[in-house]
């Protein structure tokens, strides 16, 4: 589903990405861990087409075509999702207006139909109750006044209505309680399928116990540095990046 | 005795030969021999004059521009029909309508000509020595109608002035409108400029708004011309004690307009909020410039706009708080914000406090930026397309000053920034 071959990019012209290689699967779901500045959200933001990273090198081929040929809303409507680290706030969008245009905008996208204000309200209400969202956050603009946690939520919310094929989760566990942490897990896990991918891209392990990984890979200045199972997760919080790196 | 000599401009010397030509054919009332005057001796306002310093007004009177009356055939159906008023088909209001320049009875559901009577405010007004404004003495000069209203009695209803210009091309119109609301009247003003066909029009309003104890007006104003409209709107506000005035200006057409006013708190305990959005582009020229004399104390001014320019067009916002050293506990603040959509669109914004006062609170600010590159990649990351995401943005920015608006008012005002933004970023 996801190529990544040798990528290299910048941030303001300081390279962050160092050659960085890794294939995702279809029914996969890959954790990336690794110290600050390690180049773990430069590599989401790359994906998602976020314009102050520059791609100096590497190619990324996604469902089989280039990324880098792809708009950002392209490669949404082509199933590519990314939770933010920091969700926006914006004032005066309402968050079901929001929710909608993006919905319809991908669906008519990909050629179908736009969905009917019923279908669209039934569905949203299904899905928020999911995510402990209220009637009363989804009434309010777009994450104004949100929570930490309650952006994150409305982040997962987002995914399930959605329903990506590839969902990048960037550090979506900074900021929840465990109780929180727990509504977002079982949200993005009730999205595990087949023919779906997931990048979770996390500092601590804690997330992975309730997210399980198939592949664990740590990344350090911009390389992957070691790949494994899920039991590196462990590895990693038992002995610290120190130990990791300096075997790699 | 120095008597200083003129070079007048060939349209200055248009606009006195028509003056001289027509006065006799204009409806009778003092004052206008001596507006002429004034203007004869001191110009029409160019850009030297520190309020016109944006908006040079004798660069708009051309040596080809025609003056006259004009018997124009419109039918209510066609004034409807046009995207500014059907905006409105769901808000239930009496319209008086204007066609060119003149009052029509026939199309109109209430209001007195100023031509056939002036009530005594307006007669006194007229024949008044000039107070040194180019469009207060261009009106007063040339005007050939205007609408006296005088509300006694609190309405829901909405009164809808509709000004139309069409099947002339380029000729000049003068209006004097005269609007009263007696004590604790509650009102509500809708005001629209429309075109009818792509005809370059040209019109001067000028308003004289008389607000009692405790009147409340909530006065919406629409410019939906096309892109060959000249616009000059003059406003004098006097403003009794515990006023509420909500002006609020939409401008989504129109190829020059200036809106102006001086607004005057000759009482205390008032609340004015004068607000404006401009959503422009090509080459249009929108310019709002009020002046609020905070004369006593406690009263609140606000003056808040915001612009959204595009192409080349030019935004303008001069906004001016005078508190005189009576007017303690004055509150007066301003706002401009803008979001510039291209490189060759601007914003010239100039707010200006002068406070002889001690124990006021005022304030002024004003910000010019592009949209926000991280909230629209926010948007876009969720598929939704680049010029859809700046629609939503942008939409939300003006919504800030539509939402004050009554709700059937506010319905309008979105349909027509809807309109304006589908047509401007089309996805």
């Amino acid at each position: 589903m996801l190529e990544i071959k040798n990528l290299q990019a910048s941030v303001e012209e300081k390279p962050i990405l160092k050659g960085l290689n890794l294939t995702i699967n279809a029914g996969e779901v890959h954790a990336i861990m690794g110290p600050n500045g390690a180049g773990k959200s430069t590599l989401a933001n790359v994906l998602a087409g976020q314009a102050d990273y520059e791609v100096d090198g590497g190619s990324v081929s996604f469902h089989g075509e280039d990324l880098f040929e792809l708009e950002i809303e392209e490669r949404a409507a082509k199933g590519l999702f990314l939770s933010f680290q920091y969700p926006l706030e914006i004032p005066g969008v309402a968050t079901m207006t929001f929710l909608k245009e993006s919905i319809n905008a991908q669906r008519k996208q990909r050629g179908q139909d736009e969905l009917s204000t019923p279908n669209f309200m039934k569905l949203v209400k299904e899905k928020a109750q999911q995510l402990n969202v209220t009637p009363e956050m989804l009434r309010r603009p777009l994450n104004v006044g949100f929570s930490g946690g309650e952006k994150k939520r409305n982040e997962i919310l987002q995914m399930l209505l959605l329903e990506p094929s590839l969902c990048i989760l960037d550090e979506t566990d900074s900021g929840l309680d465990i109780d929180a942490l727990r509504v977002v897990a079982d949200g993005v896990n009730s999205l595990r399928s087949p023919d779906r991918a997931m990048l979770i891209i996390t500092h601590y392990q804690r997330l992975l116990d309730y997210i399980k990984p198939d592949f664990v890979h740590i990344l350090v200045d911009g390389k992957i540095v070691k790949s494994g199972g899920a039991e590196l997760a462990h590895e990693l919080e038992r002995d610290g990046y120190k130990d990791i790196i300096a075997s790699a | 005795m120095t008597v200083k000599t003129i070079k007048y401009s060939t349209g200055e010397l248009a606009f006195f030969g028509a003056f001289e030509a027509q006065k006799n054919s204009l409806p009778k009332a003092e004052g206008r021999e001596a507006a002429n005057a004034w203007l004869k001796a001191s110009g029409i306002a160019t850009k030297r004059v520190e309020f016109y310093h944006y908006s040079d007004l004798r660069r708009k009177f051309g040596k080809s521009q025609a003056y006259g009356a004009a018997d124009s055939k419109v039918s209510l159906a066609q004034i409807k029909a046009h995207p500014t008023i059907a905006a409105f088909d769901e808000a239930d209001y009496q319209s008086i309508v204007f066609v060119d320049g003149k009052l029509r009875a026939d199309l109109s559901d209430t209001g007195a000509s100023l031509a056939d009577s002036a009530p005594t405010w307006a007669a006194e007004n007229l024949k008044r020595a000039d107070n040194g404004n180019h469009i207060d003495n261009l009106t007063r000069a040339m005007w050939r109608d205007g609408i006296c209203l005088d509300i006694e009695e609190s309405s829901d209803k909405p009164i809808h002035l509709i000004f139309v210009s069409s099947g002339q091309s380029n000729v000049a119109h003068f209006n004097r409108h005269y609007i009263s609301l007696a004590d604790n009247v509650t009102a509500t003003l809708i005001e629209s400029h429309i075109n009818l066909d792509d005809e370059p029009s040209f019109n001067l309003h000028h308003f004289n708004f008389k607000l009692a104890t405790a009147a409340n007006l909530t006065h919406f104003v629409v410019n939906g011309e096309n892109d060959k409209a000249v616009n000059i709107c003059r406003t004098e506000g006097d403003y009794a004690d515990k006023v509420e005035l909500n002006s609020t200006a939409l401008a989504i057409g129109g190829a020059w307009t200036r809106r102006e006013g001086d607004l005057y708190c000759n009482g205390s305990n008032m609340d004015l909020k004068i607000s404006g959005a401009v959503l422009a582009g090509g080459e249009q020229h929108i310019d709002n410039s009020y002046v609020v004399h905070h004369k006593l104390p406690e009263n609140i001014s606000f003056q808040r706009f915001k612009n959204v320019i595009d192409d080349k067009a030019h935004a303008i916002f001069q906004g001016k708080v005078i508190v005189a050293i009576d007017a303690q506990k004055t509150d007066g603040q301003q706002m401009s914000q803008s979001i510039l959509l291209s490189d060759d669109a601007s914003i010239s914004t100039k707010p200006e406090l002068e406070i002889y006062a001690d124990d006021v609170e005022c304030a002024h600010g004003a910000t010019v930026g592009a949209l926000d590159e991280d909230t629209l990649f926010y948007l876009r990351a969720r598929g939704i397309p680049k010029k859809i995401a700046q629609r939503l943005l942008i939409h939300a920015f003006v919504a800030e000053i539509s939402d004050e608006l009554p709700e059937a008012l506010n319905i309008a005002a979105d349909k027509l920034i809807t309109v304006w933004l589908n047509a401007h970023l089309e996805a």
